[in-house]
């Protein structure tokens, strides 16, 4: 903590520790009010956007899955999606589910990731999941090995964890075999029993009260969790094709940050597990509706504290739908659909572990790329994460720094916020008048 | 069954000299035994420590911050307690490295021995291609490499 000569107090750490990359929060405070909120991105110059144009549309799954370590599987499936709609070719239902089998090990890694190593700990008044480890070994043990299942399964699916490479546009270059995904299974069934205990045991943790306001949005499917497709869907009832993102959702320069921030027509929005969980919680098996009852969580949550059971939910979720998938697999006649160039513009929306991310592509005739828009869930929810931490501070006023720093930070990381999708640097500074 | 020596390289090509251990990954085809299981990683810690979890012996492969001219290469022996002091060495991953060896040693999921080899890079910003310092540094730090795979994996570290 220090003392400006103009009498302003300003406390900052060096670096927000458990939040996917880096970035920075400021906090203004004068005459007892929050001022203001601001989540400064630095964003890298769209890199990405840029250099896919000129690209062959056939690289884009290999190239967006560098974008981040922690969701590849997410930016590879919104960019197949958005490909295979430019070319106007569908693929094959066992793809498809090939897809959402993949998908379900990358919610399983990156929500146990977040549970046990990120988010935990400030629950229990621990630094990190270091110190935690200390105490409870057994708890981190329990994260590490579930997070290793949804590991397994990118391993199985996609030729290995870090950026897969089986994904092509139309969908894989090869299928796996019926011994791959039995052994699978057999660790599967052991991840939905510790999913389940992990539910159990984070939903006792204290949450503080907060509300988290404004719409939710997420991808509805009337017959299923939406993962990889659907309709978008908000909790103020809109219904609308993913090829309309654009004229409803928008992103826009703010003065305090070189990222872009999430829009909506109707005002700020969140996406993310309690979005879907909110809009979806019908299509959820009854194994997942039971463990919610069993803990206490009705079908509408509004309070970002308890994402935390909500991702241990949407880990149960997947490891059952994972075994599903599994249970009625048929290898598909072909690993991909043929998927000749046309030229047109395509959109893709999926569910990635954070929230809904949207890609959209303008191919030329010869299958190059024209143009590359992708909207990141982190940069979607930064108005949200502002807005809600404005009003926590407010209430927290009269804690002394570190504690209100400490607070601060664990109500971030009720967003998960990938920032590294999006930026690197954070560190969290508030300035009391 | 004595689970295999591993390279494990972390970076991402596309923020230039970060991808420099990649491309150490690259230059070490036909120099290691065919045993040796190489990896590409972005950091992250848990699966840092599914990696190497009792591996004979580890060598990491990363970009590091050391106020040394760019190019310059360190070689970190963790089991010689050689432990960097606070600020000496960072990498590029904040959430990686030093967080995993934390991480392991808390859960008992170390290799027998860890060597890291460190790059000190120039640019870091989002684009392909290394820079000519870092880019002339990699054949060294891929036989520096090569160098602590012939070491025998033999006593578990002590203190890191």
């Amino acid at each position: 903590m220090t003392h400006s000569n103009t009498g302003s107090r300003t406390l900052s750490v060096a670096s927000l520790a458990r939040v996917e990359g880096e970035g920075s929060m400021h906090v203004v405070v004068r005459d007892g009010q929050v001022r203001d909120v601001e989540l400064r991105i630095f964003e890298p110059p769209r890199f990405f956007e840029a250099f896919l144009r000129g690209r062959s549309y056939t690289e884009v799954p290999d190239i967006t899955a560098r974008i981040c370590g922690i969701c590849p599987v997410a930016y590879q499936m919104s960019a197949c999606q958005a490909i295979e709609n430019a070319c106007g070719v569908a693929v094959e239902p066992q793809v498809r589910a090939l897809r959402r089998l993949l998908y379900c090990g990358e919610w399983i890694e990156s929500h146990a990731l977040h549970i046990y190593l990120l988010h935990a700990p400030d629950f229990l008044g621990y630094q990190s999941s270091i110190d935690l480890a200390k105490d409870h070994r057994d708890l981190v043990e329990r994260g590490l090995q579930l997070k290793k299942v949804g590991n397994d399964i990118l391993n199985v699916l996609g030729g290995r964890a870090v950026h897969p490479v089986n994904v092509r546009v139309g969908g894989f270059y090869k299928a796996p075999s019926d011994i791959d995904l039995a052994k699978l299974a057999e660790r599967l069934r052991w991840a939905r029993d510790a999913a389940i205990s992990t539910a159990r045991w984070v939903a006792t943790f204290d949450f503080p009260d907060l509300t988290l306001e404004g719409d939710l949005v997420a991808l509805h499917h009337e017959d299923e969790y939406a993962i990889i497709d659907g309709r978008l869907a908000s909790t103020s009832g809109l219904d609308i094709a993913v090829d309309d993102f654009s004229e409803h959702f928008g992103e826009e320069h703010v003065a305090h940050s070189t990222a872009l921030q999430g829009r909506a027509r109707a005002g700020a929005f969140t996406v993310g597990p309690i979005a879907r969980y909110n809009l979806n919680f019908d299509q959820l098996p009854a194994i997942v509706k039971q463990v919610a009852a069993d803990v206490g969580l009705s079908k509408t949550c509004r309070n970002p504290f308890q994402s935390i059971v909500v991702r241990a939910l949407e880990v149960v979720f997947a490891c059952d739908e994972a075994l599903r998938i599994i249970d009625s697999y048929e290898p598909p006649d072909k690993p991909s659909t043929d998927m000749p160039a046309r030229g047109g513009t395509g959109h893709g929306c999926t569910e990635a572990p954070r929230g809904l991310l949207y890609h959209r592509y303008t191919i030329d005739a010869g299958g190059v790329i024209s143009d590359a828009v992708i909207v990141p869930p982190t940069a979607q929810n930064q108005p949200s994460i502002e807005r809600g931490l404005r009003r926590f501070v407010q209430d927290r006023l009269h804690l002394d720094d570190p504690e209100l720093t400490r607070q601060c930070e664990q109500a971030i990381r009720n967003y998960d916020p990938c920032i590294s999708c999006a930026t690197h640097f954070l560190d969290l500074t508030v300035d009391r008048g | 069954m004595i689970p295999p020596k591993i390279v494990i390289g972390i970076g991402n090509r596309f923020r230039r000299d970060d991808g420099s251990a990649l491309r150490v990954l690259d230059e070490l085809a036909g120099r290691i035994p065919a045993a040796t299981v190489v990896l590409e990683s972005d950091g992250e810690p848990a699966r840092l420590i599914d990696a190497w979890a009792d591996a004979p012996i580890a060598v990491v492969v990363e970009t590091v911050r050391r106020g040394q001219p760019p190019g310059s290469i360190a070689g970190i022996e963790w089991d010689d307690q050689v432990a960097p002091a606070a600020g000496s060495a960072h990498g590029s991953h904040s959430l990686g490295i030093l967080e995993a060896i934390a991480l392991g040693r808390a859960v008992g999921r170390m290799p027998r021995k860890l060597r890291i080899v460190g790059i000190e890079p120039e640019d870091l910003a989002w684009g392909e291609g290394l820079t000519d310092a870092v880019a002339a540094s990699i054949d060294a730090a891929a036989e520096l490499v090569v160098d602590y795979l012939r070491m025998d994996g033999g006593d578990p570290p002590t203190s890191i």
